[in-house]
Order: C-alpha cells, then sequence, then structure tokens
C-alpha cells in the first residue's frame, strides 16, 4: 500500500481544518506541512530504491523523477509552512494582514501544497495538465494577498501569463493525445505515462515536434525559462515570503518536471536531438537573460528572483546536455538549487521585516541588525552562486563537464555557464555584501523570528554536507533520477 | 442530407466570425455575450460530433460546455460588470480599424498553419481546425491589446475555446475525467480572475491594466 495519496489529502484535509478553525490555522498548517515532510521522504526513497510504482487503481504513478520532485516539495514546503508562523504572526502585527485573513492564507498555502504533490504523483497526463493550472489558481491570490498595488499587479501578470501559457500546453497535451489514440487506440489510458513512455516509439514524430515546441513554451511560461519568465520576478518578489518559497523551491520544480516527461516523449519519437537542443537552448537563453538583471537589481527578493531563472536555465540546459553525468548533475542541482532559494527566501523575508523594505540600498548593515539571517543570506549567496565546497558548485561543475565533453552545443552551453556563473557570483556577492556590511539605520522594525538558527543552519549544512561527501542513499537517489531521465538513442 | 462534418464546419465558421466580432465591438456587456454565442456554438459542435460518432462522453462534453461556458462563467462576468459600472473598452492599444486588420491577418496563418498539421484520424470537418488556431490566436490578440482586467479575461477565454474545439475535433475530446477536471479548472480560474479584477478595481478606480505597468526590471 502506497502513502503517495496521503501527500494530497493532508494538506486538502489540513486546508479545510484551517477554514474551519481560522485560530488554529498556523498550527494546523505547520503539522500538515511536517507529516507531508516525513510522508514524502518515505515515498521518495522508496521510489529511488524500488522500481516505478503505482497507487489508487493507476491513477497515482511514482518513479525515481517523481519521488525527486515529491522530496522537494516536502522539504520546501515543511519550511515555508514553519517560516509562515513567525512571518505571518510579524505581520499580522505590523497590520500588513488583517488578523480575519490569516486562516485564509493558510488554506489558500495548503491548497497550493495539495496542487503541487499531485503534479509529480499523476499517472495521467492530461490530470497533470490540470494539477499544475491547479497551481496557479491557487498561488495567484497568495500573490496578492497584501492587496498593495504592486502585488495585485504581480498576481494578475502572473496569473494572465501563467494560463496563456498552459493555453499553450494544453494545445500540445491534445496533440500528444492525437499521436497516442493513434498509436495505443482510443482509450483514456492513451494519456497514462506509463503506457506512453512504454510506446514513445510509435507515437507520430511530425506531430510530437509541434507538441513538444507547444508544451516547452506553455510550461516554460510556468517554470520561468525565459523569455517567457516575465512574471516572475513581480510575483515572487511582491508575494509574501513563505509563498515566495513556495514558488522558486517548489512549483518551478513542478513545471519543469512536466515539461521533462514530455521531452522523454518526444525523444522517445523522434531521437533525442530535436527535445534536447531545444531545452538546451532555452537553458542558455535563461542563463544569459538572468544574469544582467542579476547585476543592475536594486530589490532583495527580485534578485533571488533572477537567480531562480538563471538556475531553471542550468537544470534545462543539464537536461540538454544529456548522458549520464549530466542527467546525475540535473537532478541534483534541482534539490540544492531548492535547498539554497529557500534559506535565501527565509533569509531574505526575515530581514525585509525587520526593515520594512526590500530596497537593497536601504537594508543596510544588516550584520547588526539581525546577525543570523544575515550570516545565512551571505552563505546562501555563496552556496547558490557556486562556490565551493557547497552542493551547487559540485551539480554546476558536474554539468561543465559533461557540456565540455559534449557535442559543440553542449560545449557551448557549459560556457555559458561558467561565464554566467562568475558574473552571477560577482554580482549577487556585491549586492548582499553591501547590504550587510554598512552602517544600520537609527530605527528598524521588531519582527521576530524564532528557531532562526535552525531554519539558516539546517539548509546550509545539508549543501554543505552534500557538498563534500555525497551519503550512498543520496547519490543512489541522482543515478536513479538520471535513469529515468536516459534517453534511449 | 447534410453531413455531420459541414455542420461542424458550419458552426466552425461561425464561431469564427462571433470571434472577429469580439475585435470589432468595444462595449464589454456585449462582448460577455459574443462570449456566450460562442460557448452555444462549441456545445453544438460537442453535439453533433457526438451525434455522429456515437461517443457517449462527448454528450457530457457539450453538457459541460452549456454549464460552466455558457452560464456559469458569463455569470461570474456579468456579477464583475454590475460590481463595477463599466460599459466600454476605452482607449485599446490598437484602433479598431487596425485590430481587425491584424486579426484577419491572424485567420490567414492559421489557415496556412493547419494546412501543415496532418490529422488523418481527425474528424474529417476542414474548417475546425484553422478556427481553432484562428480563436487561439484572436484570443492572444485580445489579451495584448486591451486593457480592461475583463477583455484580457475574455481573450484568454476565447483562447480556452480554441484549444477546445481542437481537442473536439482532433480526438474527439480528452478523456471524460480530464475534461471535467479542464472544465473545474476554467471555473476557478474565471472565479479567482473575477476576485483579483474587482480588488484591483478597488485599488485603482479601474480596471485599466496600463496601471499595472509599475513593476519593472
Amino acid at each position: 500500500m502506497s502513502l503517495a495519496p496521503l501527500l494530497v489529502l493532508v494538506p486538502l484535509v489540513a486546508a479545510a481544518t484551517c477554514a474551519v478553525a481560522a485560530s488554529r490555522a498556523a498550527a494546523v498548517s505547520a503539522m500538515a506541512a511536517s507529516l507531508t515532510f516525513v510522508v514524502g521522504s518515505i515515498v521518495a526513497f522508496s521510489s529511488f530504491a524500488g522500481p516505478p510504482e503505482h497507487a489508487l487503481y493507476g491513477l497515482i504513478y511514482v518513479d525515481a523523477l517523481s519521488g525527486l520532485v515529491v522530496l522537494i516539495i516536502a522539504v520546501v514546503a515543511a519550511i515555508a509552512s514553519l517560516y509562515a508562523v513567525a512571518y505571518v504572526g510579524n505581520a499580522v502585527r505590523a497590520e500588513e494582514i488583517a488578523p480575519s485573513g490569516v486562516g485564509w492564507f493558510y488554506v489558500w498555502i495548503q491548497l497550493s501544497i495539495a496542487a503541487m504533490f499531485a503534479v509529480p504523483l499523476m499517472n495521467n497526463l492530461g490530470l497533470m495538465w490540470v494539477a499544475i493550472e491547479a497551481t496557479t489558481l491557487t498561488t495567484a491570490l497568495l500573490v496578492a494577498f497584501f492587496r498593495r498595488r504592486h502585488s495585485l499587479e504581480a498576481a494578475w501578470k502572473y496569473l494572465m501569463l501563467g494560463a496563456v501559457g498552459l493555453g499553450f500546453a494544453l494545445f500540445g497535451l491534445v496533440l500528444t493525445y492525437y499521436a497516442a489514440s493513434h498509436a495505443l487506440g482510443e482509450a483514456a489510458a492513451a494519456l497514462d505515462w506509463d503506457q506512453l513512455r512504454a510506446n514513445a516509439g510509435a507515437l507520430d514524430g511530425a506531430l510530437m515536434r509541434v507538441a513538444f515546441a507547444l508544451v516547452l513554451i506553455g510550461f516554460g511560461t510556468k517554470a520561468g525559462l525565459a523569455p517567457m519568465h516575465t512574471w516572475l520576478p513581480d510575483a515572487h518578489g511582491e508575494a509574501p515570503t513563505p509563498v515566495s518559497v513556495l514558488l522558486s523551491g517548489a512549483l518551478l520544480n513542478c513545471a519543469l518536471y512536466a515539461i521533462l516527461r514530455f521531452h522523454l516523449l518526444a525523444a522517445g519519437a523522434l531521437g533525442a536531438s530535436f527535445s534536447s537542443d531545444l531545452l538546451l537552448g532555452l537553458g542558455v537563453i535563461s542563463i544569459v537573460v538572468a544574469v544582467p538583471f542579476v547585476l543592475v537589481q536594486h530589490d532583495l527578493k527580485r534578485l533571488l528572483a533572477y537567480s531562480s531563472v538563471e538556475h531553471m536555465g542550468i537544470v534545462a540546459l543539464a537536461v540538454g546536455i544529456g548522458g549520464p553525468l549530466g542527467l546525475f548533475a540535473a537532478g541534483f542541482h534541482m534539490f540544492n538549487h531548492s535547498v539554497g532559494k529557500t534559506l535565501l527566501f527565509v533569509a531574505a523575508g526575515a530581514l525585509g521585516q525587520r526593515y520594512g523594505t526590500l530596497r537593497l540600498s536601504r537594508l543596510r548593515g544588516a550584520f547588526e541588525v539581525a546577525p543570523v539571517p544575515a550570516l545565512g543570506l551571505v552563505i546562501g549567496t555563496l552556496a547558490i552562486t557556486g562556490a565551493p565546497p557547497f552542493a551547487p558548485f559540485a551539480s554546476e561543475f558536474g554539468i561543465a563537464q559533461a557540456g565540455f565533453a559534449g557535442r559543440p552545443a553542449a560545449l557551448a552551453g557549459a560556457v555559458v555557464l561558467l561565464a554566467g556563473s562568475v558574473l552571477v557570483f560577482g554580482g549577487m556577492l556585491f549586492h548582499v555584501l553591501s547590504v550587510v556590511l554598512r552602517t544600520p539605520p537609527r530605527r528598524v522594525h521588531a519582527a521576530s523570528f524564532p528557531f532562526a538558527a535552525g531554519f539558516v543552519g539546517l539548509p546550509l549544512g545539508v549543501l554543505l554536507v552534500m557538498g563534500i561527501w555525497l551519503p550512498p542513499p543520496i547519490r543512489d537517489a541522482f543515478i536513479a533520477v538520471a535513469g529515468v531521465l536516459e534517453v534511449v538513442r | 442530407m447534410i453531413g455531420a462534418a459541414a455542420v461542424v464546419d458550419g458552426l466552425a465558421i461561425a464561431l469564427l466570425s462571433v470571434a472577429l466580432f469580439s475585435v470589432a465591438l468595444r462595449g464589454l456587456v456585449s462582448a460577455v455575450w459574443l462570449l456566450v454565442a460562442q460557448s452555444i456554438l462549441l456545445a453544438f459542435v460537442a453535439a453533433t460530433i457526438g451525434v455522429s460518432s456515437g461517443a457517449a462522453h462527448m454528450w457530457a462534453a457539450a453538457l459541460l460546455t452549456l454549464g460552466v461556458r455558457t452560464f456559469a462563467v458569463p455569470a461570474v462576468l456579468f456579477r464583475v460588470l454590475g460590481a463595477v459600472a463599466l460599459k466600454r473598452e476605452t482607449r485599446p492599444l490598437l484602433s479598431t480599424r487596425s485590430a481587425l486588420i491584424l486579426a484577419v491577418g491572424l485567420v490567414l496563418v492559421a489557415y496556412v498553419a493547419a494546412g501543415r498539421l496532418e490529422l488523418s484520424d481527425a474528424f474529417p470537418a476542414r474548417q475546425a481546425l484553422p478556427v481553432s488556431l484562428a480563436l487561439t490566436f484572436i484570443g492572444l490578440l485580445l489579451m495584448a491589446t486591451r486593457r480592461k482586467a475583463i477583455s484580457q479575461l475574455i481573450g484568454l477565454i476565447t483562447i480556452e475555446n480554441g484549444v477546445f474545439l481542437a481537442g473536439l475535433i482532433a480526438t474527439l475530446g480528452l478523456p471524460l475525467f480530464v475534461e471535467i477536471g479542464i472544465f473545474f479548472d476554467l471555473l476557478v480560474a474565471v472565479g479567482v480572475t473575477a476576485v483579483l479584477t474587482l480588488r484591483i478595481n478597488e485599488q485603482f478606480d479601474t480596471m485599466n491594466t496600463d496601471l499595472l505597468r509599475r513593476l519593472r526590471g
């Protein structure tokens, strides 16, 4: 009996409970997220160790790739929900959120977590699409939760671009279904992943070419791949910080996961080069587009958001490069980015509440005002920009190595990756150091951040350990993910 | 006797004309009514294909189309319009004439593009696939050139209608439970967008999304 259905069920029940018992919503949400963290870890690690698993009459399908995304969502959702308790408390005291709105905040948080977990679990690609659309809808009002002008603008842009993107993806899905019902016969099972993967070679190549392009544009919008990323910095910057954590750490990976599934189908039908080259190209574009915006950034959370565009590009690039090493590093990097970015957003949120702003020029002297988040911000920046000995260095190094050993396009991609990483490293570190090192302003807000050392120390510890030494079960996990992503040539 | 394919072709052409009308007209109330017309035509397409192919779930698709797209969605839109007391799309980015010329150009592009896709198994209605692409393009055009939040939402639903039509004729619709999921999403999407529209209205005292241009860089 698989535990996977619980991952959707628990957040749904929690959401209902939060709606009824608004006064206990924070505790309910934190408990539910801790529970899904445990369940998600169990589901993920059993998927890494064994063959793909079905549950709920074939509705749910869990292989190592789903497992990795489940693990990422479980970790990020737990941190976001636990951090939300302090964050929302501060926001209510600062009168940014009305006390009556608190219950609803947690209702939407838990609903969005349920939708995110559904994405990697659905066997049917149509239902996967439905789940991704549900993640947009459940997070849209959260982005606008402060009801300020800028956050409404961000939410509107997010909703419209996300919906148009998903319209494209749906068109691609229809074409895939057409190709599949041609090859497999007219049945609901024609959109089931296990069926499709097994028969990918029989799908019509010309159709899958168009279908993959549409899906890449559509889900690529949601995954924040440039040039469809324009909603992302706004939404990540304007959303309440726990929501930014969910968007950047978990949601982007859900959309990327969907792209990877279709990539495998297109590669099965057409051979690896078409979809791999498109992924590689979009990855390179994302890195190139993100760099200048990181360099000239004036807002801390937008800085982190553009860094997410860069990192989604790096993962797409890694899958495009392919090969055992490239695919291993792709999964590894997805995990590293999520852990690192979660830490950075939490630190940024804590600082933002002390200063009452996220403008980089106003966040002076953070080391004196809030030493723990400031330290997390600096070391986290070092880690996420690929400084050794942290894990993102190891995964980016693996990607570059795979690129240099690969075809000419992969080589070019690796060069862009290295150049981009150096520039982003310099740019982000400059911004962050200029934040923490100057004289603090005379007045800052009071905002509590309990367990600060844990929120900062645990993710950093994970990234540090995994950068130096990958424990065998985790190494096997990424090998299993690479096995799923391996395209049979 | 007229074949089912000819009926679907006729309905598709009617859909295209309705979509072109929504480019030509600026009144918001008439825009919602044109959306109702689109939905009714779509429901007829589903029903016609259901009759001729004997696929029972097409009837479910037709009923869902009637219920969600013809009643629920327009009802929400009319409520929003009532709440914000707004009548016309003012100052769109393009004049009506240039928008129409662009729309006709997009229709031509759709016909050329659809000619390249070979769907041998699809329902044998020659106009339906190009029209579905054209609806998608026209929806994008509406979203890009109109400034009122509600007009952009109407553009979005037009895009969805195009994709839905493509699904109907290419594959006799997606599997029913997927279809239900998509309808549910559409309904929630319209609800969430309506809430957001009202909040934008109360914050900005307008439904102009061109005030939503502050976030850059």
